[in-house]
């Protein structure tokens, strides 16, 4: 309801702008761009759901056998983005570390979200002293360098899936809870919510069925926009040697074994990075055309 | 404003409580058994094993430990290295200054490219200056650090040989060298720190831009670079310190990855060595150290954010 009421305006804004004439036209071209840019971070997106759950359907090798005499091949058609130090295909194993990315990325997100969207919404819609303890919480979590509380975790408890998400997602749960405080509170004195408890609605109902559903635009931009940053995260972590360790096609693995044949074997350092940058990059001209196309006030002149 | 910073340094408590709890029990979930570190190689037997734990205090339960590290740590003692048996204070105090020095360069590369940067893309909206100002800001933010360190390293190391790739020089002992050796993890820092500024600092100059006082100040026939420069741009710094200082806390906790990649000898790196070697008390302390700089980074940046801007009532 709220998305498409946004996005209806937001067409009406922009046939406004190419009536006008010379800058105008100008500012008309600057928003259907970022639109563009906002489709191709979707087709980006798409692509990489894609690769991540038909990995194995799209391999063209093994990942992990080693073929030494093979070692460090350009491209070519039978080595799509050539091979590795061990004779590994880059292609296939840049495929398969879509699958790892793209899994630590979601359980983090997801784990961010089932803690900080609950906090965030009791915080809000109690208020109280409920509002200050769970707030006080929260910022203690932000007063926490996020990387360095992610390295201590991976190296306490090892890497695995589970740490994974914990280490990362742990990092976004002060911003759903803000966002969603804010926007709860905003929405809370909203005559829809005093309807509601007229028709005798229980508290936890109204906020649950009737308010969160209406906040559910900035959390999807967030969402968007966290995805990128649990990729970096991992793919850093994974560069550190602290992620899966080897042979797991993780791309920053990848990277991090590349650092010493880079002068002979460039390609073996640029494709795994451009796997990662195109993929973040994806995420966040999403996360931004989200934005933009949520809040509307920024067409405003 | 007393009252206000007061107060902050109150709020301060459960903060630092919280981070003192989270380092240490973290710390002892990491599996390795730190005595066997101590003894290392040498072949010992059960009895020097179990005269060194309880030396050690490790055989307390761990809120007894927990309890006697947070005396110590209140004290000033954050204990000794397992590995070099030196203070890791003085450990710390020596791996700093590189961190720093490479902090304060960044911060300066960054900020020189993000507040021209940001400011011409909103000045000349939706030109071509505005979409390379913002293409950069997006390279930046979809590039990881490590992968721009091993591009930089490739091509301005490898092929045309401008800086070396990798190390430290002492800047009292060659001070040309020791700024050469930065360029590259200076570059990649000021980079990252550049693209989230500049987007920053556009948009705060896109919304004062449309404020009223821009409107008055043309009307009455100021030319439109004072505008732009004297009022403008000053107000949008302000709504930028909050970026800014974002970024001061986490430049001066070090970069893990570009310290890695460059073997830069500062406090990150000495944390990943600390990992790898499973050295307790040189972790514990380090992350401590860090996380106390952040939160007093942050609380600084507060600050001064309400010093600059009176209307905001952070009450």
């Amino acid at each position: 309801m709220a998305k498409t009421v946004a996005r209806a305006s937001g067409k009406g804004l922009l046939r406004l702008r190419v009536a006008g004439a010379g800058r105008r036209t100008l500012e008309a071209l600057g928003v259907i761009l970022r639109n563009r840019l906002a489709t191709l971070g979707l087709l980006i997106v798409l692509a990489t759901c894609f690769t991540a759950l038909f990995a194995p359907n799209i391999i063209t090798h093994d990942p992990f056998t080693m073929n030494l005499p093979d070692r460090l091949l350009g491209p070519s058609s039978e080595h799509l983005l050539g091979t590795d130090i061990y004779g590994r295909d880059i292609f296939t194993r840049i495929v398969l570390g879509t699958r790892i990315a793209m899994r630590v990325a979601l359980g983090a997100v997801l784990l961010a979200v089932a803690i900080g969207v609950p906090l965030g919404a009791a915080s809000g819609y109690a208020g109280g002293w409920v509002d200050s303890v769970i707030m006080r919480f929260v910022d203690a979590l932000l007063a926490f360098p996020g990387r360095l509380l992610a390295i201590a975790l991976v190296a306490a408890m090892g890497p695995n899936f589970f740490t994974l998400y914990l280490a990362i997602g742990i990092n976004g749960i002060p911003s759903y809870a803000r966002v969603v405080r804010g926007s709860v509170l905003s929405q809370k004195e909203k005559e829809y919510v005093e309807a509601a408890r007229m028709t005798g609605e229980s508290e936890l109902r109204i906020l649950f069925l009737q308010v969160l559903p209406n906040c559910i635009a900035p959390i999807l931009v967030l969402v968007t926009l966290d995805f990128a940053h649990a990729i970096l995260v991992e793919s850093s972590l994974s560069f550190l040697g602290l992620g899966f360790p080897p042979p797991a096609p993780s791309w920053g693995l990848m990277l991090s074994e590349a650092r010493g044949y880079m002068e002979l074997a460039p390609h073996v350092a640029i494709f795994p990075g451009l796997a990662i940058s195109l993929t973040i990059l994806g995420f966040n001209l999403l996360g931004d055309g989200l934005r933009d196309v949520f809040d509307p006030r920024q067409y405003e002149v | 404003m007393l009252h206000y910073i007061l107060k902050r340094l109150v709020q301060l408590i459960p903060v630092l409580f919280l981070v003192s709890f989270i380092v240490f029990f973290i710390i002892h979930l990491i599996p390795g058994d730190p005595v066997e570190v101590m003894l290392g190689e040498e072949r010992y037997d059960r009895a020097t094993y179990e005269l060194l734990k309880k030396q050690m205090g490790l055989d307390d339960p761990i809120y007894v430990q927990y309890f006697r590290w947070l005396k110590r740590t209140v004290q000033g003692d954050l204990g000794y290295s397992l590995r070099t048996k030196r203070p890791v204070f003085d450990t710390i105090k020596e791996r700093y200054p590189a961190t720093i020095y490479l902090a304060v360069s960044a911060l300066v590369l960054g900020t020189l490219i993000a507040i021209p940067a940001g400011t011409v893309a909103a000045v000349k909206q939706n030109t071509i200056w505005d979409y390379l100002a913002m293409g950069f800001a997006l390279f930046g933010i979809a590039v990881p650090n490590f992968w721009l360190a091993l591009l930089l390293i490739l091509g301005l190391g490898l092929y045309l040989g401008w800086f070396p790739t990798m190390g430290y020089v002492d800047p009292s002992l060659d001070l040309a060298a020791f700024l050469r050796h930065m360029t590259l993890p200076a570059i990649v820092l000021g980079t990252d720190m550049a693209s989230t500024v500049t987007r920053y600092i556009r948009a705060e100059m896109l919304e004062q831009l449309r404020l009223d006082y821009v409107r008055t100040a043309r009307a009455k026939g100021l030319p439109a670079r004072l505008v732009i420069y004297k009022h403008t741009l000053k107000n949008s710094l302000i709504g930028a310190t909050t970026a800014i200082g974002l970024h001061i806390g986490r430049l001066l906790g070090g970069s893990t990855v570009v310290e890695t990649v460059f073997a830069w000898p500062g406090v990150a790196r000495l944390v990943l060595e600390a990992v790898y070697a499973r050295d307790y008390p040189v972790l514990q302390g380090t992350v401590l150290l860090l996380a106390l700089t952040y939160v007093g980074v942050n609380l600084i940046v507060d600050v001064l954010y309400k010093w600059l801007d009176p209307r905001i009532r952070l009450e």
